[in-house]
């Protein structure tokens, strides 16, 4: 629970008598070791305590909660308040509730205060120009601090260093072979409920009962699977003659999902999840390295892990499909970080890789012109109750 | 709708507001949040757009008041080379805009404005 | 002659009830400055107060540089303000109430009427109150960017959630970054 900033999070405690001031100020000092400071001055505060079982108690909160909406709050007290944003922590205090509580807050408030590193005052020539660069430069690090955000994260996209691409040993250690694994079972299931359009996927075979509906991009399982189950599951090679895929129609889904009270997912995040665990910064075997990658659209990013430079390859790959060995040169990152999120997004159909033609045997602006026709193409030829994924798929296997 | 409901109201007092005072050309009863309940003219102004833009400055002039700590704010004056625009409350849901064209008729633009939001303020307060 | 910049403009806007306020509320570090007012039409009915100027707030990035949070007036009547409040920003986020009762019209509107300015400025999207899966699905926004031939970032955001939001601004930021 250190704060390694050794930057205590200053909270303001609010109508408190003394005798619970001091407990808390004991707590802070003691189990939390020094992460927070008790602080009499609300305007300097990064988040508060505030006891609402005092005289005027209530009236206190709407006050402060209407100037003070933007600072975390811990609210105290007896019985639950409803219609409140802030967390709650049931008096007589659980010691363990309150610690867990206070992390959340840390959580909040530690991400705020270093969305940007601290910055060097920039001077630019006044004109347009100078703004935007200007706002490049600190976009730069804003980025950059996604990044050491993400980095926590490495898990997420392995260790593997740097191929040189033209050293065929080198190259064999990026691949992975999704068809030992879930991924690849789940990939499958995907695309027959996606053909079927209004059929649902019952995976049989596995430990958990799990079925897919993509049309609605649900998951259904009779296990909530926390992060430490899902990576075991993503990492175990399946014994795929036990594994059998069944149609579902939507009423049986029904039926079946009330009958095994399965729990719902969204079926992208997971799916999303499990190709990145699976892969662990490699890609699929197979993938072509020197073909251009189309991003279909932006990954659902508030729904999606964000793997490292994740926002930086999307806008990249929107502008312009690029190879993925240029895209890690270009954005100057490690190639994993590529990898890692072309294998996550392939999975659920949102990159492909530009298997009409090479990016060596036609000119950059032939190109460019071909996967501009995806827009054209689904502009002019709209076909209903079809999304545009549907219809690139079927232009791009034409 | 508030803007329905104070209609024969509003139209009867900006009349008499137009016909009591020479000056001023052109007066709009608007709500709080931009929409035109009844408006009068001795001319052809476009101001369709006035009431939400009526409307905006009038919060503008309460957010303003509000950060000053200098409570309600009662009427924003705009003098401009051809003329003065007021706006005025005349309710918490209303706002009463008058328009003048003659450069020295503050005084009577005020006075009567003011005069005329009173007593719709009186008449709508039945409604 | 040199300045110093210090300052970053960005603006929210979108249709009515999308969550302007609110998110400009989330994120502000200062009480914000709104002007907003009650509802006297038939809006009244999904939404007790409106924006009739503007919303504005502040959050203060390390090294003391501001980002400046604008917030439009969500309803048509008002788009006076809206190049007004546009100006010399550095980014837009468009908010779009999927419950509303046709979303993907509300957000044709803010794209015609923002169409001048997407080209140079880096704009996200936001689909707000998807939770109530009362709207048409992510896929039909997508169909009509692509229909529109424009490649923008679109999220299903909780504009009271804080991290929603920053992602919004690290994406624009990454926006600007590979240009």
């Amino acid at each position: 629970m250190k704060n390694k900033s050794k930057q205590a999070i200053r909270i303001a405690v609010l109508g408190m008598e003394t005798r619970t001031r001091n407990l808390l100020k004991m707590v802070f000092d003691g189990p939390c070791r020094g992460d927070f400071l008790l602080i009499e001055d609300i305007q300097s505060a990064q988040a508060c305590i505030f006891d609402l079982d005092t005289i005027d108690g209530m009236k206190l909160w709407e006050t402060h909660h209407a100037r003070y909406s933007h600072l975390p709050t811990i609210i105290l007290s007896v019985t639950k308040k409803e219609n409140t944003s802030a967390f709650y922590v049931r008096k007589p205090i659980n010691f363990d509730q309150f610690v867990n509580t206070l992390e959340k807050i840390k959580a909040l408030v530690v991400p705020k205060t270093r969305l940007v590193p601290a910055l060097e005052e920039q001077t630019e020539s006044k004109n347009n120009n100078s703004t935007r660069f200007a706002a490049l430069h600190n976009a730069k690090l804003a980025t950059e601090m996604a990044v050491v955000k993400t980095e926590e994260n490495a898990s997420w996209c392995g260790q593997l260093e740097d191929i040189d691409p033209t050293n065929p040993e080198a190259i064999q250690k990026i691949y992975y072979d999704p068809k030992q694994y879930l991924q690849s079972f789940l990939e499958k299931a995907w695309d027959i409920s996606n053909k079927s359009q209004d059929k649902a996927i019952l995976l049989e075979g596995l430990y958990s009962k799990m079925v897919i509906f993509q049309k609605k991009n649900q998951l259904f399982s009779s296990s909530s699977f926390e992060d430490n189950n899902l990576r075991t599951l993503a990492l175990l090679p399946i014994a795929k003659n036990k594994l059998q895929l069944r149609v579902l129609t939507e009423t049986e889904l029904n039926n079946f999902i009330e009958f095994n009270q399965l729990l719902e997912t969204p079926l992208d995040s997971f799916l999303w999840q499990l190709s990145l665990w699976t892969a662990q910064g490699r890609l699929p075997k197979g993938t072509d390295l020197n073909k251009n990658v189309i991003l279909l659209h932006w990954p659902n990013f508030t729904r999606l892990v964000v793997t490292p430079y994740a926002l930086k390859i999307s806008a990249l790959w929107m502008k312009k499909p690029l190879s993925l060995l240029d895209t890690a040169k270009k954005l100057e990152i490690p190639q994993r970080y590529v990898f890692a999120f072309y294998s996550a997004a392939s999975a659920i159909k949102l990159a492909l890789l530009d298997r009409r033609v090479s990016q060596k045997s036609l000119p950059k602006d032939i190109i460019d012109r071909r996967v501009d026709q995806r827009s054209l193409n689904a502009a002019t030829n709209p076909i209903p109750k079809r999304s545009f994924l549907q219809r690139l798929l079927g232009r791009l296997h034409s | 709708m508030l803007s329905k409901i104070v209609e024969p109201q509003a139209s009867l007092h900006l009349k008499k507001l137009l016909e009591d005072c020479d000056a001023i050309k052109a007066a709009m009863v608007v709500t709080v949040d931009g929409n035109l309940c009844a408006m009068q003219q001795k001319g052809t102004y476009a101001l369709e757009r006035l009431a939400t833009m009526g409307s905006s400055l009038m919060s503008l002039g309460d957010t303003i008041t509000g950060e000053l700590k200098m409570g309600f704010c009662n009427r924003i004056i705009s003098e401009n080379e051809q003329g003065i625009v007021a706006f005025m409350h005349i309710n918490n849901e209303l706002v009463l805009i008058s328009i003048t064209t003659e450069k020295n008729s503050l005084g009577m633009l005020l006075s009567h404005s003011k005069r005329c939001a009173e007593n719709l303020a009186k008449a709508v307060s039945d409604l | 002659m040199r300045i110093i910049v210090k300052e970053i403009k960005l603006v929210f806007t979108g249709s009515m009830g999308a969550g302007k306020t609110t998110a400009i509320s989330t994120i502000s570090e200062i009480p914000v400055v709104n002007t907003d007012v009650r509802t006297t039409d038939k809006a009244r009915l999904r939404k007790e107060t409106t924006t009739v100027a503007l919303d504005y707030g502040e959050l203060t990035l390390d090294g003391g540089q501001k980002l400046k949070l604008y917030g439009t007036p969500g309803q048509q009547r008002f788009e006076y303000m809206w190049p007004i409040i546009i100006k010399g920003a550095l980014g837009l986020i468009i908010l779009v109430d999927d419950a509303a009762d046709d979303p993907v019209a509300d957000l044709a509107i803010y794209i015609k009427f923002f169409k001048s300015y997407l080209e140079d400025m880096p704009t996200v999207i936001g689909i707000t109150r998807t939770d109530l899966k009362q709207g048409p699905g992510m896929p039909a926004y997508y169909d009509y960017l692509q229909n529109q031939d424009l490649q923008l970032p679109i999220f299903p955001v909780d504009p009271r959630q804080r991290e929603h939001l920053i992602m919004i601004i690290q994406t624009l930021a990454a926006m600007v970054e590979v240009v």
